[in-house]
């Protein structure tokens, strides 16, 4: 040890202490987790990616269903602000299709997957803020979807009539 | 002992082996998540672009279906000499046909037919194929110029693979008044059409019609439901999946066995331009356009 007390206290002194690894190494996984959050964001994104796609196809839903039924087009403003989603019956053709909307974007009874004895209905994302709208006016309709506790907005147009 | 000692010690060595260590392990679980995380994200990206190329492509034919050019009657080079001739064949479905119904037995085959000019008529196909040795089963298009023969005789897209790893397909169509219209089957028809009184002869505008056919022209909305897997398995445990696709009795309801794959439904309703349009009538005389003959239509 007389030796090694010799040794540090030279100037020159090579090599690098522990104390600098161990900095070095929070660093490095300073790093790794930014890359994990980085490859989390994009898993999220793609998620997301997709549930919009769904989103295009719902909404040509709606808006196909207005331009079936030009004349009544008025009747087919729609406002859905919770994620629980009920039907409403009726026998017009306008309440038959909110009713079709409404299990449509629950997505209800199409895939289901095993959890635990049974199985779970795969849902699109719905958290509190997000909403389905519609409205009708002078002929033209329009669909407004807010997703992402209604952070994101989508609009989509049509002219009914 | 020398006055200057070069190297490390063993215990500094032994320190550096374990930080190593640590960071080789952080090193591989990170590259193994990302691994993972691309693979799973490249495989729900492929089955987003498989839905949208074919639902994209369904949708535009359903639009186009039972399109008849003003002057298709009589100029036909399939030989067509009236409208009820040419009402014949405008838009089919038939469900649960051996061979035409995918891996699991239960999908639709969708068949339309429309004009493209006034000589012209084209036919396209959609159903489920197996494709070559494997157990999977693709969507097929099949298109084909003046299906009932002539000169013009063609068939650009001959079962074409529009996209892989599709496990169910349904098509519904409904009335103006949005209820379940069957049967509407006028080709590769079975015992599901035949049971709901496909062969009823029913009185049309244009004479009488089987109920298949008659049928077609009330179409109002086809809701089409595509289900497909993922082309690679992407949970590391396997589950089984349950798929419930179209409306109560007229759909597909079973239970795919366990395994690793990711399953969406992808759904998309569609309205028939040319089918269960508004009868116009004409103001003067009340008279209804599109019932009578030699009326441009």
């Amino acid at each position: 040890m007389v030796n090694g007390k010799k040794l540090m206290d030279k100037k020159n002194i090579k090599g690098i202490s522990i104390l600098e690894s161990l900095v070095c190494l929070v660093i490095i996984g300073i790093g790794f987790v930014a890359m994990l959050q980085l490859s989390s964001f994009s898993i999220n994104a793609m998620d997301r990616s997709l549930e919009k796609n769904k989103l295009n196809f719902l909404s040509e839903m709606v808006l196909e269903d207005m331009i079936g039924d030009p004349d009544n087009a008025s009747n087919y403003a729609f406002s859905q602000t919770s994620c629980n989603y009920s039907t409403q019956g009726g026998t017009d053709l306008h309440k038959k299709k909110k009713d079709k909307w409404r299990n449509k974007l629950e997505e209800k009874n199409y895939i289901k997957f095993e959890k635990g004895s049974g199985f779970k209905d795969k849902k699109p994302k719905c958290v509190s803020g997000d909403s389905k709208k519609t409205y009708v006016s002078g002929g033209i309709g329009r669909v407004n979807f807010f997703t992402g506790k209604g952070k994101r907005k989508k609009y989509l147009g049509v002219i009914v009539k | 002992m020398k006055k200057k000692t070069l190297g490390f010690t063993l215990t500094e060595t032994l320190v550096a082996i374990v930080i190593g260590m640590i960071s080789v392990a952080a090193a591989f679980s990170a590259y193994n998540y990302f691994n993972k995380s691309y693979a799973s994200i490249s495989q729900k990206a492929a089955i987003s672009k498989s839905a949208r190329e074919a639902l994209s492509l369904i949708s535009r034919d359903i639009k186009n279906a039972g399109h008849i050019d003003p002057n298709f009657v009589g100029n036909s080079s399939e030989g067509i000499s009236s409208e009820r001739q040419a009402r014949l064949k405008l838009l089919s479905v038939s469900s649960k046909r051996p061979g035409l119904s995918g891996k699991y037995g239960q999908s639709d085959f969708l068949g339309l037919w429309y004009t493209t000019s006034p000589i012209d008529r084209k036919r396209v196909f959609y159903w489920l194929v197996k494709h070559q040795n494997s157990n999977d089963y693709y969507l097929a298009r099949d298109v084909v110029m003046n299906s009932e023969g002539g000169p013009y005789w063609s068939h650009p897209v001959d079962t074409e693979l529009l996209i892989p790893h599709v496990d169910d397909f349904q098509v519904i169509f409904k009335d103006k008044d949005g209820k379940v219209l069957v049967p509407v089957c006028v080709t590769s028809c079975g015992p599901v059409e035949d049971a709901q009184g496909r062969s009823r002869s029913t009185s049309t505008p244009y004479g009488n019609m089987n109920l298949g056919q008659a049928n077609q022209a009330e179409v109002h909305t086809a809701d089409i439901y595509l289900t497909i897997r993922t082309p690679k398995e992407v949970y590391s445990k396997a589950r089984r999946t349950k798929i419930q696709n179209g409306e109560s009795n007229h759909g597909s309801n079973f239970t795919i066995p366990a395994d690793k794959y990711h399953r969406e439904t992808f759904f998309v309703s569609v309205h028939t331009r040319n089918l269960a349009t508004p009868q116009v009538k004409i103001a003067s005389s009340g008279q209804s356009i599109g019932v009578g003959t030699g009326y441009n239509k």
